[in-house]
């Protein structure tokens, strides 16, 4: 098995009295794609972003790439990438300005040929001087994804990616996806549309209210609960809405 | 700093200006940044002008005063600022590229401060064209506004950050007693304060309060701005002007030198920001992810309105959510209150000019919406992004614009009586009678207010931003509103003067007088509802209005 890029052991989240997140541990290995899926309130966004060093947990630990993101928050940012559910860019920045000072920040030297590239996978070519103003929502979430995708990062966060996006703009961001965990990027993405990631995930990770009740395989998950169906959004009624006992942690 | 930041920065401060010149291509936008320019620049003239002439200047207050009054002010502002959610804000696009990016925490807060400095600038810039001239030496006390400014901001931040670091490393229970030690201080203060204020004038009771012993403990270390601001004689001015420089410097090393995680809480405070815009101004949702509010033990519910053509809904559903937004009517009635105290505070004292008294009274109440505005914008103002909605009703353009425009009239004219009725007890100087008269008169005038601030909104819209700006051509359309409203509110004035005179004539009837008074003022507002409808309906949502 390959090295988990991202790893969180027994992470928690707590808001005063109020728990987000209670004790999840999972891993997801490099080149998988694994789906975080969950009813509202369940706490994925807030494990996206614990993940990605917004959020400070209150337990636990959060690996990526084998660092630390409370410890070494700068190291391991370096190596992660989030694309947060609402697409917010800078709205007096054109496209490309987007990717220049992403490059930038990230310290990505050769960046203009990689993201005219990105510009042409996600079919944004044409826009590169537009103001992001200029831009509908769907095409803001393509700039967002471009810019995460700009400094090849080992571990991609994904809050809700399909939200906004038409069928033609769903199945461009399943390539790109795909060719990045083909290309071994550990791949995290959040979504309530389970149909639609069900082909795309080769694992998931099913919460509800900030417990993890399953991480596993696509396999494992159809085995362990062959009984409630075959689909995983029978799975996941069978899980979220019944007396589903607590899963043991696994990487997916 | 890295080198992205520096790029950002850089970047933002050139999309503005590209945002403003790509504005100035259409016909609103040339108007308003046009206006806007005049408007600035005549009132700059005047200040100038005002400040550089011995003999305009007047009521220039003893240095003596100056050294205590400026760091109070810059006390109250700097924790006012801090306590209201702009500390740590940072924009959702800052948030979305920024806090997952590998920038040290230091980086992240230098940045910060940084891009926020060209708005302390410009509000020092503006706010030292009002105030200069009340200063021995305008030169230093231009430099000691700015420097407030920066100062201001830099000590909020730190004051926020302040708060983080004692939520993240004080246990719960711990928190809870330094935040009662902190509120038993303050009112410890105030207390200290309220009693070292001497019997008086209003004057003599504000200096006494500023210079009690609390009030100048609390604002000491604003007191090098407060000198700087008094400077008598250039050497002084250079010597506080340095000690405020190095104040500067020493708070903006303080919120560096913080080591707490403040990330999560920016979050929160932006996330709190975009909630209370999302409500007060328009329909986008905000972010869903955190605990949902608690439920209010008590939700009002405004009365049903019968106006024709099925407008009632509309105004039903604007009033009901101004009942359930309190804080929009906070601010409000807090203004309310200063306006009263700052106006009429002393009048009492001047007890021989009862009649003038009361005219100023009842012409500052009934004014206010010309000087200031409807400071509640229930209205279409609010439903900028859901003009797609109120298009989609079955209604008509005039029916809809009287349903969006009667609570905004209906809440400013109860807010004007209000105002009315706090000068009347403060001063003593109004009848009843005067005051049942503006009683009638109270809703003509600011319904024809709300039609024109509408229909201006409607022609030129603007949207105000998460950090609370409203683009540059917002002063250009204030000043725009202020002259067509002073023109309304005269024709108003003139048909219910004329209406008022002839009733009187023909009947002898005060009463009947005001009646025709009202009712000759009511009357023009029909037609201004009307060609508010009309601009609605000719609005185009595609091209019109501004992008979020």
């Amino acid at each position: 098995m390959t090295e988990p890029v991202i790893e969180l052991a027994g992470l928690g989240k707590h808001y005063g009295d109020r728990v987000a997140v209670d004790g999840v541990t999972f891993s997801v290995p490099a080149g998988r794609i694994v789906g975080l899926v969950g009813p509202n309130g369940a706490g994925k966004t807030t494990t996206l972003r614990a993940i990605a060093g917004i959020h400070a947990p209150s337990a636990g630990t959060v690996r990526v790439a084998g660092h630390d993101v409370v410890r070494e928050p700068v190291q391991a940012k370096r190596r992660l990438a989030l694309v947060p559910d609402e697409p917010a860019l800078f709205s007096s920045l054109t496209v490309w300005e987007h990717l220049e000072f992403t490059a930038r920040i990230y310290g990505v030297r050769e960046w203009r040929a990689p993201a005219a590239a990105l510009l042409e996978e996600l079919e944004l070519a044409e826009r590169r001087d537009s103001l992001a103003d200029e831009l509908s929502r769907g095409m803001r979430q393509k700039v967002a994804v471009a810019c995460a995708l700009l400094h090849e990062p080992a571990a991609l966060l994904f809050d809700e990616p399909l939200t906004g996006l038409d069928p033609r703009g769903i199945r461009t961001l399943y390539a790109v996806i795909r060719r990045r965990a083909a290309a071994g990027a550990a791949v995290l993405l959040s979504s309530h549309l389970l149909g639609q990631i069900e082909g795309l995930c080769t694992g998931f990770a099913v919460m509800r209210q900030g417990r993890l009740l399953f991480a596993g395989t696509h396999d494992e998950l159809r085995e362990r609960y062959a009984d409630a169906g075959g689909s995983l959004e029978e799975v996941f009624f069978h899980l979220t809405e019944g007396d589903a006992p607590r899963a043991a942690a696994a990487a997916p | 700093m890295n080198p992205g930041l520096r790029l950002l920065a850089a970047r933002l401060a050139r999309g503005r200006v590209r945002l403003v010149t790509r504005r100035m291509r259409t016909v609103r936008g040339a108007i308003g940044i046009g206006a806007t320019a005049l408007f600035l620049l005549g009132f700059a003239a005047l200040q100038v002008y005002g400040a550089s002439h011995a003999d305009v200047r007047s009521g220039v207050p003893a240095p003596e005063t100056l050294r205590t009054l400026v760091p109070a002010l810059v006390t109250v502002l700097t924790l006012i600022a801090a306590v209201s959610e702009r500390g740590l804000y940072f924009t959702p696009p800052e948030t979305g590229f920024l806090f997952p990016a590998p920038i040290g925490r230091r980086e992240l807060l230098f940045y910060n401060l940084l891009t926020r400095l060209g708005v302390q600038v410009l509000s020092g810039l503006w706010v030292s064209l009002f105030t200069v001239r009340y200063a021995p030496l305008p030169a230093a006390a231009f430099a000691a506004v700015m420097l407030g400014f920066v100062f201001m901001y830099v000590a909020a931040q730190a004051l926020s950050l302040g708060a983080a670091a004692l939520e993240a490393y004080l246990a719960p229970a711990v928190r809870q007693l330094v935040r009662a030690g902190v509120i038993a201080l303050v009112l410890l203060a105030a207390a200290s304060a309220a009693m070292s204020a001497a019997p008086g004038t209003a004057r003599e009771r504000i200096r006494a309060l500023l210079e009690s012993p609390a009030v100048r403990a609390v604002s000491l270390p604003a007191r090098p701005l407060g000198e700087l601001y008094a400077a008598t004689s250039g050497a002084a001015a250079l010597g506080w002007g340095v000690a405020s420089v190095a104040l500067v410097l020493a708070t903006v090393g303080l919120v560096l030198s913080f080591d707490v995680a403040f990330t999560e809480r920016s979050l929160a405070v932006g996330q709190r920001v975009q909630r209370r815009l999302s409500r007060v101004l328009s329909s986008r949702a905000g972010d869903g992810e955190g605990a949902p509010r608690p439920a209010p033990r008590f939700r009002a519910r405004a009365p049903r309105v019968p106006l024709p053509g099925r407008a009632g809904p509309l105004a039903w559903r604007q009033a009901t959510e101004l009942l359930r937004t309190p804080r929009a009517l906070i601010g409000p009635l807090l203004f309310g209150v200063v306006w009263l105290v700052a106006m009429f505070g002393g009048m009492r004292a001047a007890d021989g000019e009862m009649d003038a008294g009361r005219t100023s009274v009842l012409a500052s109440a009934l004014l206010m919406p010309v000087i200031f505005g409807n400071p509640i914008p229930f209205d279409f103002r609010r439903d900028l992004d859901r003009l797609a909605y109120l298009r989609s009703l079955p209604l008509r353009p005039t029916a809809v614009a009287a349903g969006q425009l009667f609570p905004a009239a209906v809440f400013f004219a109860a807010f004007e009586m209000l105002v009315l009725l706090g000068a009347s007890r403060l001063t003593g100087t109004i009848p009843a009678a005067w005051i049942a008269t503006a009683a009638v008169l109270v809703l003509p005038v600011s319904w024809g207010a709300a039609a024109v601030e509408n229909l201006l909104f409607l022609l030129l819209p603007y949207r105000v931003g998460p950090d609370g700006r409203a683009g540059a051509q917002f002063l250009g359309k204030a000043l725009l509103l202020m002259v067509l409203k002073v023109v309304t509110l005269g024709v108003l004035a003139a048909a219910g003067f004329a209406a008022w005179w002839g009733m009187a004539m023909l009947t002898g009837s005060p009463a009947a007088a005001v009646g025709a008074a009202a009712l000759a003022m009511l009357v023009p507002c029909i037609p201004l509802t009307w060609l508010v409808g009309r601009t609605f309906a000719r609005f185009d949502l595609t091209a019109d209005a501004p992008a979020p």
